[in-house]
């Protein structure tokens, strides 16, 4: 996909992957997504040639990670995984709640298994506290620090947390490949709907605030990391503040490691992020500047909810009531793009897209649901 | 004019009307205290009245409810549906005279037979659908749930009937529509006094039923069998001028009630196999929420069904284009009945029948036959399969059923074809009809067909295959050159994929080209621009996200041709299959390579900044002064127009003005708008948000084409749509009545899925008897009608949900039902049974869902029990409660008590006895005192669901209840022999010791006491003595036994001695006391003689003595 012009979103070329029984649309996977999807339309599906052709066949390890934590998070489902594990069949049941505590393992960061269940907490009946172990930030998947500072206060637009608190601490950090981190997330109950929204005035950037985390490596790192991130945002931006987060001790998890997470937040308040850890041999001040590079890339494609937290906004637009949500986004990207399809299998629910801003950017309005927390316990 | 003053009034002060306003004048001392001094009843306290005034408001938010749209308020009357105006009311109390008036009074039409929905247009901006309920609870409940008024009809003769109440207690439970009474039979009264009386009792009755004041009209006889013209007219306008309540399950919930419905299986299917499931179609309004196209559908007395296809047809009853300025004439006055064989329009998925009354004439040779060939039952196939063909005189005659048995090898192959595409089948028949103009349905009426004015297809996988035109298959030369134009034009722009639909259509178009050219037609003109308009339309965003069947279709025409293949991978695919992150294509994002810190790239972005935004006057942004130069000029290079600094000067002050007008009239806005903000509280805040809020959401797509927008956001309440539904049992034909409601409610989000509901419930005061747990109950709930069997709990006060035998009999319960989910909130009914009317009330229960899940905890208490086998000091081993080490293990830890009240613990099961443990307590435990363990015995609801499936058999039986099983059987109740009560085998008498005193305390006791205290002490002390000498054993010596021994002897002889001396001595008083009472006999008899002389001599001797001193005083 390199070097291709993005100028229009693009679709992603199908494989013989995930099958759903309902469809013979072959889709590539988001596989949590899939989970989710089915646990909330409380429509029973099947997964069907789980890499069937592939050399490991069958789900990986932190996909039968996360159907255990699904497990652990809903009364009466049903989850059969067939002997080869390339067929994956899910009954839905109810969302529960309360405190539980996950080991995320190893393959995987936090942030799959958190992005994946953020849909279903708001649903449950009881307010959930689950304390997560393992890799914080790796360069796979979401990271910790954007979920605190981009996906809580996007939720925040859809009225989840608006009353009560969504609370979400960073106990410990830790790094791939030991990870070692600890995270908890209390995630209040939706009690009648969530809001509509209409998140379309993209604004302008009105700073940019970032993180520079560092475990078990100098904490030098972190002060090289912010000034060659500086040196190229501050060309466009004033306000810019990158807060160097050094942990210590016990607090550091078991791997050496440093990254980058940066936000800029705009005028209507939206948020657009982009963040980078480091690899094996990575210096500081080439992830400084390739993270900042990368959000200046997500600024100027615009949209008030960035590339990643796309298929989280499109989620929760689908569930709010039955009225018009509208979001600007800056690119679709094909994984958002599957999800799109998904949405449409599961829910019914067909985005109008459309592109705006002279085509720079895309908008996409649907109309809600009306989900309701059907688990919720009235008295 | 202007200058001249006005006469000044004066105020009468003689006349009458002087005199009526003194008399209206209260005397002073008649007014009441506040009236009189007004002064002393201002307030004093602020306190006070700021609590009056908390008190006011707080009554008035008491009154709000949470607002529920309301959809009138958002669409107009021609987009609203009909009104359902629902005519209830127990058998022969005059609902059909009703129904029968009151089309009469809208329409100039007759119908015969009121069978089914009757739509009517009854105004310029309103029309009704008017459905007569009929008399079984099935249809009372879909009514209930559906309409939007109810004319509730009462027989005044009578008075208030059994199903009236039930109808209005199912209505409590479903949300309350509007209910407005009808008293008919009025003139059976002769009494004009006993009317007056019976009418006030009735209304009032009424009245606290639905709410003070609440309609009820009388319709006081009848003439010609009509009611009287004048009362239906009054009416008729309080129909019209109902306002109706929005209702939170209708208004959330889309349905239809069905107008007509039609069974389209193939007819040679249904031959082959009467018992097939039936494919039908069913029309009416959409009412309530949007109809999302493929949801799940609840037929009320069916079951759940998906829907096939949804299809929007034209208005058969439209409110008329033009608003007429005073009445409606009678063309506009549309009545749409179908199925009682009235509505002049049918339409069709793709035809419009137009029915054609059946005019009586004097009929030629030629019409007979046709009436003949009208007439006949069978159709043309059938008689040709019944036929029979003799090939040989004395042969048996070949049937076609014979010649079918041969064929049927080769046609099955046929005949699985028309099985998998059934639409095909439709459009093939719609093509074999359309040349005939006229259909004969079966009872010999006459329609005939008219062109469609519109035809809508939904099914989206068709237009997801054939692109959104679809292509006749003799496209032409022009057109296919004009789409590779096109198709050039579009790659040369980049806009394609590299393998996307675009090869597809190349393909198409070559095989188009090898079939043939032909001539154009005429018609065919259009064609052009529309497919032009369609390619444009395909590379839209919408397109390249939810179109992608094309390509994989190609994959699967190469699968065709040969049996293996080699499995190809496209490139990235690997990775894509390796990560499903959203972070992932955000890094490999194309502007990897462009120069963040080139100049150009800056200015280009600055606009999304606020520091650098030209046209933001930011003190931050950097300035900068070399870049002045004269004169506005174009780099030619980068395209970009440079200004001069007197141009941008002027540009500034414009902007500037304009930045400043925008301003101002954001503040007016802001204020204006917190203004209103000020005067709606919170309640009307939330109202007018949730109206602007629906009213954009009806614009949003309004621009779209119908099709587009069903896709959006479902088919919209007011539309009236054709659905279809497969599989239908085939029962639901067979049994067809049109005077049952057809119901079709649309199922939202997750309201397929069965679990546990959790309800409160309460029996209702009027059912007979108590409810049984784990007894199979018919529950009214959401859409549905279903049987199941709840279990009864009581929440204890630590939230423990404690089984329950039978539901309390004034209270409420919660009750356990294996059920469809429902969302909370929802009201419900219960039944014990639909149709048996000895229960005399048949609503059994009414109450409200609580709560979904998979599975809740009901709990029984129960009580194990075990003996102490030792007992130490506070340790003690119990033995017979447990019958394995491995029970105690689950039960180490619990509480345990003794009967007498000490509390213990389980520690550890002991080896020997198989389940006996020890246990430690508070206190020494007595071995005759029993342990026991209070535990809970978790209790599961009954896994039935057993819909109410009315419509499919009339006479439909739910589940029995046990107790009814008993009776019809006869069958005993059976008893546990260790429950009966046995008499139970008394104490021995307890020996109370006696009582012991302290000697201290003896003596200081009051000397009375004392004396018995030391009499008691003085006994026992005898009987230790006693006692002692009993127990003691003496050993003897052999002297000393000797002496015993003759003792003993002595003794014998005196005692035998002393004995018969006293026995002779007995024997001698006993003869002396025979003697005794002989003389003693005989001397009482000589004392009585003497006494009895004696008084008689005494006797005369006074009279003697009285007879002297009355003679010597004489």
């Amino acid at each position: 996909m390199k070097g291709q012009s993005f100028n229009r979103p693009v679709c992603p070329p199908s494989f013989e992957g995930w099958q759903q029984l309902t469809t013979s649309e072959q889709i590539f996977v988001p596989f949590g997504h899939r989970i989710i999807c089915s646990i909330l339309s409380g429509k029973p599906t099947s997964i069907e040639d789980i890499r069937s052709e592939d050399q490991s066949p069958g789900i990986k390890d932190f996909e039968a990670n996360f159907l255990r934590l699904i497990d652990k998070m809903t009364n009466g489902s049903k989850i059969v995984i067939n002997s080869t594990g390339t067929k994956v069949t899910i009954k839905p049941g109810i969302i529960t709640g309360g405190k539980i505590k996950h080991d995320c393992g190893t393959s995987r960061s936090i942030g799959y298994f958190l992005e994946g269940i953020i849909g279903l907490m708001p649903f449950a009946k009881d307010t959930f506290t689950i304390e997560f172990n393992g890799i914080t930030n790796d360069d796979t998947d979401i990271s910790v620090d954007l979920i605190r500072t981009v996906t809580i206060p996007l939720l925040k637009q859809f009225g989840i947390g608006a009353e009560e608190e969504i609370v979400f601490k960073i106990l410990k950090r830790g790094s791939p490949p030991l990870g070692g981190g600890h995270v908890i997330l209390t995630c209040p109950i939706v009690r009648r709907e969530l809001n509509s929204v209409k998140l379309i005035d993209e604004g302008q950037i009105r700073r940019v605030r970032g993180i520079a985390y560092t475990t078990r490596v100098s904490p030098q790192n972190g002060g090289r990391m912010v000034t060659a991130a500086k040196s190229i945002i501050n060309k466009y931006m004033q306000d810019v503040f990158i807060y160097s987060d050094h942990f210590k001790g016990p607090e550091s998890g078991l791997s050496p490691g440093f990254g980058l997470t940066l936000v800029a937040e705009t005028t209507t308040g939206y948020s657009l992020s982009a963040e980078l850890m480091a690899k094996a041999g990575t210096t500081p001040e080439d992830l400084g500047l390739a993270a900042s590079k990368l959000l200046l890339t997500e600024i100027s494609n615009g949209g008030c909810v960035d590339t990643i937290n796309q298929t989280t906004a499109i989620l929760f637009m689908v569930l709010s009531p039955d009225a018009i949500s509208k979001i600007r986004v800056g690119k679709l990207s094909p994984f958002t793009v599957t999800f799109l399809r998904h949405i449409r299998e599961f829910f019914g629910v067909t985005f109008k897209i459309e592109a705006g801003d002279e085509g720079k950017t895309v908008i996409l309005t649907c109309r809600g649901v009306g989900y309701k927390n059907t688990a919720k316990r009235i008295h | 004019m202007e200058d001249k003053e006005n006469k000044k009034h004066r105020v009468p002060k003689a006349g009458p009307k002087a005199e009526r306003k003194k008399e209206k004048k209260v005397p002073e001392h008649q007014k009441n205290v506040k009236e009189r001094n007004p002064k002393a009843f201002t307030f004093k306290s602020a306190t006070a009245a700021a609590k009056a005034t908390q008190r006011n408001s707080d009554r008035e938010v008491k009154k709000h409810h949470v607002p529920i749209l309301n959809t009138t308020s958002i669409l107009s009357a021609a987009e609203l549906p009909p009104y359902l105006v629902a005519v209830v009311g127990p058998p022969k109390v005059g609902k059909t005279s009703l129904i029968r008036s009151l089309l009469r009074n809208y329409t100039p039409e007759r119908i015969d037979e009121i069978n089914g929905p009757i739509t009517v247009v009854t105004g310029k901006q309103r029309r009704i659908t008017f459905f007569e309920c009929p008399n079984d609870l099935n249809s009372m409940i879909d009514i209930g749930k559906t309409a939007d008024l109810i004319l509730l009809v009462i027989d005044a003769s009578f008075g208030f009937e059994m199903e009236t109440f039930e109808f209005l207690n199912i209505l409590q439970v479903h949300g309350f529509p509007k209910v407005m009474g009808v008293l008919t039979h009025l003139d059976l009264f002769r009494d004009p006094n006993k009317l007056k009386v019976t009418k006030k009792k009735l209304k009032h009755r009424f009245w606290q039923e639905i709410y003070q004041g609440a309609k009820l009209f009388y319709l006081s006889g009848m003439i010609n069998g009509k009611y009287l013209k004048r009362e239906i007219h009054n009416l008729a306008r309080f129909i019209s001028i109902v306002k109706f309540r929005p209702l939170q399950w209708r208004s959330s919930h889309p349905y239809v009630i069905a107008d007509r419905m039609e069974d389209i299986t193939p007819p040679h299917l249904v031959h082959k196999n009467p018992g097939m499931d039936r494919s039908v179609t069913f029309y009416g309004y959409i009412r309530g929420a949007n109809m999302k196209p493929k949801s799940k559908l609840h037929v009320a007395g069916v079951g759940d069904f998906d829907m096939a296809s949804i299809d929007l047809l034209p208005d058969p009853c439209p409110l008329p284009d033009k608003v007429p300025r005073k009445t409606l004439n009678e063309k506009q006055r549309l009545t749409y009945a179908p199925m009682s064989n009235l509505g002049n329009l049918f339409l069709d998925k793709d035809a419009t029948y137009v029915e054609m009354p059946v005019v009586q004439k004097n009929q030629g040779e030629a019409e007979g036959m046709m009436k003949d060939l009208q007439q006949t039952q069978n159709t043309i196939d059938q008689m040709m399969e019944e036929s029979t063909l003799r090939l040989f005189k004395g042969s048996a005659p070949l049937s076609n059923k014979f010649m079918e048995e041969e064929e049927e090898e080769e046609g099955e192959d046929m005949d699985d074809e028309d099985d998998d595409d059934d639409d095909g089948q439709d459009d093939d028949d719609d093509e074999e009809e359309e040349g005939e103009d006229i259909v004969v349905t079966a009872d010999g009426r006459s329609r005939r067909k008219a062109p469609n004015p519109m035809k809508f297809k939904d099914d989206e996988e068709d237009k997801s295959t054939n692109g959104d035109v679809v292509y006749d298959e003799e496209e032409e030369t022009d057109e296919v050159k004009l789409l590779e134009k096109q198709l050039k034009q579009r790659k040369e722009l980049g806009l394609d994929d590299d393998d996307d639909g675009a090869d597809d259509m190349e393909e198409e178009e070559e095989e188009e080209e090898e079939e043939g050219k032909r001539d154009i037609a005429r018609w065919k003109e259009g064609m052009v621009e529309r497919a032009a308009s369609a390619f444009e339309k395909q590379t839209t965003l919408m397109e390249l996200v939810y179109n992608e069947s094309t390509k994989k279709e190609e994959d699967k025409e190469d699968d065709d041709d040969e049996l293996f293949q080699l499995k190809k991978r496209r490139d990235g695919e690997e990775g894509l299959d390796s990560i499903d992150s959203s972070k992932f294509f955000s890094h490999e994002d194309g502007k990897q390579g462009t120069d963040w810190f080139d100049e150009e790239v800056i200015n280009s972005l600055a606009h999304r900044f606020v520091s650098m935004d030209p046209s933001a006057d930011n003190v931050n942004r950097p300035r900068l002064k070399d870049d002045e130069v004269y004169g506005d000029f174009e780099d030619l290079e980068s395209g970009e127009k440079h200004k001069s600094s007197e141009t941008m000067k002027k540009e500034e002050d414009e902007s500037f003005k304009q930045k400043k007008i925008d301003q101002k009239n954001k503040f007016d806005n802001k204020y204006d708008e917190e203004e209103e903000e000020e005067e709606g509280d919170f309640f009307s805040s939330m109202k007018s948000n949730m109206e602007t809020k629906a009213k954009e959401a009806a614009l949003e797509f309004a621009g779209e084409d119908a099709e587009t927008r069903a896709m959006y956001e479902g088919f919209r309440p007011g539309y009236y749509v054709r659905i279809l539904i497969e599989k239908l049992p085939m029962e639901f034909i067979k049994n067809f009545s049109p005077h049952r409601p057809m119901l079709l409610g649309g199922l939202l989000m997750g309201e397929d899925a069965i679990g546990f509901l959790q309800c409160r419930i309460k029996k209702h005061r009027w059912a007979r008897k108590i409810l049984k747990s784990n007894d199979p109950l018919i529950f009214s709930l959401g859409w549905r009608r279903f049987q199941t069997m709840p279990l009864y709990s009581m929440e204890d006060s630590n939230g423990r949900g404690r089984m329950l035998k039978y539901t309390p009999e004034h209270m409420h319960c919660i009750a356990t039902i294996f059920a469809p989910i429902t969302p909370s909130n929802s009201g419900f009914a219960a039944f014990q049974s639909l149709d048996d009317l000895s229960t005399g009330f048949r609503v059994s229960a009414t109450g409200v869902i609580l709560e979904q899940n998979q599975s809740f905890k009901v709990v029984k208490k129960l009580k194990l029990v075990g003996t102490p086998a030792a007992s130490f000091k506070k340790t003690v081993y119990v033995q017979n409660m447990f019958t394995s080490a491995l029970e105690v293990a689950k039960f180490e830890g619990a509480g345990i008590r003794t009967v007498s009240g000490i509390r213990g613990i389980i520690k550890r099961a002991l080896a020997k006895p198989a389940g006996s443990f020890r246990a430690t307590f508070e206190d020494r435990v007595l071995m005759s005192d029993i342990v026991f363990l209070r535990t809970w015995y978790p209790v599961e609801a009954k896994r039935l669901y057993n819909p109410v499936t009315s419509l499919l058999d009339e006479n439909w039986k739910g589940m029995k209840t046990v107790r009814l099983l008993r009776i019809e059987r006869d069958i005993a109740i059976p008893q546990k022999p260790d429950s009966n009560y046995a008499p139970v085998e008394e104490r021995p008498s307890m020996v109370v010791k006696p009582l012991q005193v302290p000697s201290k305390l003896r003596d200081k006791t009051p000397w009375a006491i004392r004396a018995t205290l030391m009499e008691n002490k003085i006994q026992r002390l005898d009987q230790r003595k006693k006692k002692l000498d009993i127990k003691r054993k003496v050993v003897l010596e052999p002297e000393e036994k000797k002496v015993k021994e003759a003792l003993k002897t002595l003794n014998f002889l005196a005692r035998e001695r002393h004995a018969k001396v006293q026995e002779k001595e007995k024997k001698e008083k006993e003869e002396y006391k025979k003697k005794k009472a002989k003389e003693d006999a005989l001397e009482a008899e000589k004392v009585k003689n003497t006494k009895k002389r004696l008084y008689k001599l005494e006797g005369t001797t006074q009279l003697n003595r009285d007879f002297k001193k009355t003679r010597r005083t004489q």
